[in-house]
């Protein structure tokens, strides 16, 4: 049966082109679906590097910032008074200055020393050892940073594993090496050496939906030169309510006049997060769905008229001996060949996605998994195209298929 | 007495639709002895193919019995017919029915691939058939590359390469000029004569069933006498 079907397939090469060519372009349709859809699940299924129950983020304002030069000295003065009346508060357990919140919009991007000569950017952060350990991140190596630290000539970092793997590779120990990068030495006074003392856990600001990005985080330094921080990071009591809040932020502002403070619980940040990331994917997916379904429709209607066309002769190889079973799951072997053959063309397609870097987000473990997932999803549906309208033209009797035109 | 090849009894033949019953055969009886070599004629729309596709087992009666070799099969269901057909049962249709993305080789074969047998077996039984017909040179051609009688021809070694019992010819010169059809026909009688198949033959042509042992008219659906 097989050689016999690929006679038919190879002499009817010329008719089968725009069935091998619509099947190509929905497994490339489906592919690039999937595959998103499987970097995404795969990212959600990841650790997150970091617990956000029970975090609230504190955002503050100085109103007198904009209108005159900022004396970074008054802001580290004002938000220790800030800290210390926190803290003292009854249901406040940590308290402590960050730069970027997880799942905050903002992000910092930073070019650090890499393997030789290479430079690697980063996303950056500035926070403190105790803010790191009350949001539950992991330390794999080295230490935390911490007083040891303070008045040295270099500026102590944590980097995650991401980190050392894409900037050393395997082998190299990052604790102690130097990431500032290559050329940077002597640029002004507050250049400062970029030392490793200890690697995290990976660490995905974004959220859950994230990639897996290089990481640094900078020790916070009161009076850091390169300006103030208006961010805090507030860990609660456990079943703390909202009426905190404004416990919270009458403090801040009796503490520091001219700051308007508002807060914000993680929990809340991180629906919002995935609410905007998933928006326009939900958009793209009601779209994608509904190409895919009129690609399916297509797919379907092609077959059809391909089964269809052949009725005479279901009817001729009826009549010639073949039983109706028999000629059903010949014209769908016919049919999933040269299903194989368009998925074939459509891989070829697909693979350009990882090769070239195309889509950021189809690397090369998403495309293979979304190569086999497509593969399967299409030659069902021909195999399904195929399975009904060769049913109905075998279930005619033999000598009337042969009449029919 | 011999016992016949096939056999009708009563059969009628009735075509429905939504909106009218066409009665195409009606109370047929009739039976057919191994090698006989026999005709059907009749006017237009008279059931002459009709007949020839019940006798064929392509179609079912609405009513009566047909018996093939002692055996009833008008109750049977599709998987016991289709041995039936492949292996007792030759057609040749009025418009050839080869399939035009198989070259002749491969069409002549098409009976022999419902069956279990090597594909060389195969390719040397379809070689053997197409020798029969006088096309051994003609094998790697599509269909669309011969001329209709030998179009025909192939269709005649597709149907007699199963070595059937019984070849069923619908009008079989009914689409050549006038030489095709002598060569058609002489062929026909050589393989009744040579080979004992059994041949029924649907025809317009009084000169060509002249030819046959017995003619079989029919009128309105109906054998006359």
């Amino acid at each position: 049966m097989l050689r016999h079907a690929l006679t038919l397939i190879w002499n009817r090469r010329r008719a089968n082109r725009l069935l091998v060519v619509e099947i190509a372009a929905a497994f490339v349709i489906t592919f690039v679906l999937t595959a998103l859809a499987v970097n995404l699940w795969s990212n959600y299924q990841r650790p997150l590097g970091f617990v956000y129950e029970n975090m609230w983020n504190i955002g503050a304002t100085n109103t007198a910032y904009a209108g005159s030069m900022f004396s970074r000295q008054s802001h580290s003065g004002t938000l220790a008074d800030v800290l210390a009346a926190l803290r003292a508060l009854p249901r406040t357990e940590v308290v402590e200055p960050i730069m970027t919140v997880p799942y905050s919009d903002s992000e910092w991007r930073s070019e650090f020393r890499g393997a030789g000569d290479a430079t690697l950017s980063a996303h950056i952060n500035r926070t403190t050892a105790a803010a790191l350990q009350a949001i539950d991140v992991e330390l794999v190596d080295g230490r935390w940073f911490g007083p040891a630290d303070e008045g040295q000539g270099y500026r102590a970092v944590l980097v995650n594993r991401a980190f050392v793997e894409q900037s050393f590779g395997p082998g190299v120990e990052p604790i102690g090496q130097r990431i500032d990068p290559p050329g940077s030495e002597g640029r002004g006074a507050q250049r400062r050496e970029v030392r490793i003392v200890g690697v995290i856990e990976d660490f995905r600001q974004k959220g859950e939906l994230s990639d897996t990005v290089p990481y640094v985080i900078e020790r916070y330094e009161p009076d850091d030169e390169r300006g103030p921080t208006f961010s805090l990071l507030l860990q609660v009591a456990p079943g703390t309510d909202a009426s905190f809040e404004e416990q919270l932020v009458a403090t801040i502002e009796s503490v520091a006049p001219g700051w308007v403070a508002s807060v914000t619980p993680w929990t809340q940040m991180r629906e919002r997060s995935l609410s905007t990331t998933l928006l326009p994917l939900k958009i793209a997916a009601t779209i994608a769905v509904f190409f895919i379904a009129l690609v399916v429709m297509g797919l379907i209607g092609v077959l059809w008229q391909d089964v269809v066309r052949r009725t005479q002769e279901i009817g001729l190889r009826r009549a010639l001996g073949a039983a109706a079973g028999s000629v059903r799951r010949q014209i769908q072997l016919e049919m999933l060949m040269v299903g194989a053959f368009g998925i074939l063309i459509g891989i070829a397609v697909a693979i350009q996605f990882p090769l070239l870097e195309l889509v950021r987000r189809i690397d090369w473990a998403a495309a293979t998994l979304a190569i086999v997932i497509s593969a399967a999803l299409i030659l069902l549906l021909v195999a399904l195209g195929a399975l009904y309208p060769s049913w109905l033209a075998s279930r005619r009797e033999p000598a009337d298929a042969l009449r029919y035109e | 007495m011999p016992e016949p090849l096939i056999a009708l009894s009563e059969v009628q033949k009735i075509y429905r639709t939504d909106r009218m019953e066409t009665v195409a055969l009606q109370a047929v009886s009739l039976t057919i002895d191994p090698g006989e070599f026999v005709s059907i004629m009749g006017p237009s729309g008279c059931g002459k193919s009709t007949l020839l596709n019940v006798l064929g087992l392509i179609d079912k009666p609405t009513r009566g019995a047909v018996t093939f070799a002692g055996r009833a099969v008008s109750g049977l269901g599709d998987a016991q017919l289709a041995p039936i057909r492949n292996q007792e049962l030759g057609f040749v249709f009025q418009s050839f029915h080869l399939i035009p993305d198989l070259r002749v080789i491969d069409n002549v074969e098409l009976p022999l691939f419902y069956r279990k047998g090597a594909w060389r077996e195969r390719r040397r039984l379809a070689l053997e058939a197409l020798a029969v017909v006088g096309l051994a040179n003609r094998v790697n051609h599509f269909p669309t590359e011969l001329s209709g009688g030998q179009q025909q021809r192939v269709a005649i070694a597709r149907a007699i390469v199963g070595k059937p019992s019984l070849l069923l010819a619908d009008e079989p010169t009914g689409n050549l000029d006038s030489q095709m059809s002598e060569e058609i026909m002489g062929l026909l009688e050589r393989l009744n004569t040579e080979q004992g198949t059994t041949i029924i033959m649907v025809t317009h042509d009084q000169a060509k069933a002249d030819r046959t042992r017995r003619i079989f008219r029919l009128f309105d659906g109906q054998l006359v006498h």
